[in-house]
């Protein structure tokens, strides 16, 4: 199931679940629950935060489903509540740690591909998810939701806090570190 | 002449590069570079790597990594200990509707009324 698919059924479960209907919801969770751990990885840049963060935002989806209008798809709602989660979550690694933040995001993820990921995966995934993972987490949110989740620039800084000239700059930056990084992988010298 | 020439060229390599991770969003350089954009190997390798560098960064949507078991089975206990979301109140649109609706019974049972007192009369 690719992200963003809209499953058969899943109107009637998200206007059961808004009416309070516990299972309606966790069928729900069962069907988004890797695109949401896959963004919240990518975000996050690692596997057990990822979890944490997943686990949460999906929580607050469940509080929040009473509020789910329907103005956009479930999945973009969803992926909206993840990144507000991973944000809370960084903020209090950021209190609690006494590491540099940029170490607590580089752990290392292994790349779960399932048979299809497989065959589409390029050469350079395994260097571009590690060379992302380089990337600073301010400036990595903002390359994970324009380049990959296809974000507006607005929508981005409505999110992180941030002035759309912020989130271009970050953009930016973003790019042009994963452009030093991958050199080799993306063509090499002139 | 030529030295001028090929400072003013250098100048648009600088250009290009420091527009790089821009022109990534775009299929055309802006036409000040243009013709430059379309002689030089140099900046055409740097504006290939960047739209390759957006092309990779959009498959990875595609990819999906299989959430551990715990994250649901977390969901779900957390979802069950907590009481009753309140069931979600009509929105406007809903609202809006009933209400017409409800006017326009009344005014059929009304037009009804005054038919069967006026056939009375």
């Amino acid at each position: 199931m690719t992200l963003g698919e809209v499953r058969p059924n899943e109107d009637a479960l998200i206007d059961r679940a808004r009416a309070g209907d516990r299972a309606a919801f966790t069928e729900l969770v069962r069907l988004h629950q890797d695109e949401v751990f896959t963004l919240a990885t990518r975000l996050v840049g690692d596997r057990e935060l990822a979890a944490d963060v997943s686990q949460e935002a999906l929580i607050r989806a469940w509080r929040a489903m009473p509020k789910f209008r329907g103005d956009a798809k479930f999945s973009t709602w969803l992926h909206r509540i993840v990144v507000n989660a991973a944000w809370t979550q960084r903020r209090r690694q950021r209190r609690h740690t006494t590491s540099p933040i940029s170490e607590v995001y580089q752990e290392p993820v292994a790349l779960e591909a399932g048979p299809m990921d497989l065959a589409t995966v390029s050469a350079m995934r395994p260097r571009l998810l590690e060379a992302l993972r380089q990337l600073s987490p301010p400036v990595r949110v903002v390359v994970v939701l324009k380049d990959v989740y296809d974000w507006p620039h607005r929508e981005i800084a409505e999110h992180l806090g941030i002035t759309i000239t912020a989130a271009k700059v970050r953009l930016h930056r973003g790019r042009k570190h994963l452009h030093e990084l991958l050199w080799d992988e993306l063509g090499g010298a002139d | 002449m030529n030295t001028s020439m090929n400072r003013a060229e250098s100048l648009k390599c600088k250009a290009i590069r420091g527009l790089g991770p821009d022109i990534a969003d775009s299929d055309r350089l802006p036409v000040s570079l243009a013709d430059h954009g379309a002689s030089c190997l140099r900046c055409q390798a740097e504006v290939a790597r960047y739209r390759k560098l957006r092309r990779e960064l959009g498959h990875l949507a595609e990819d999906a990594i299989a959430a551990p078991e715990r994250v649901a089975a977390a969901v779900e206990l957390a979802v069950a200990a907590m009481p009753q979301t309140e069931p979600a109140k009509p929105t406007a649109k809903v609202v809006a509707t009933a209400a017409g609706a409800a006017a326009a019974a009344a005014s059929v049972v009304a037009v009804a009324l005054w038919r069967r007192s006026r056939a009375v009369a």
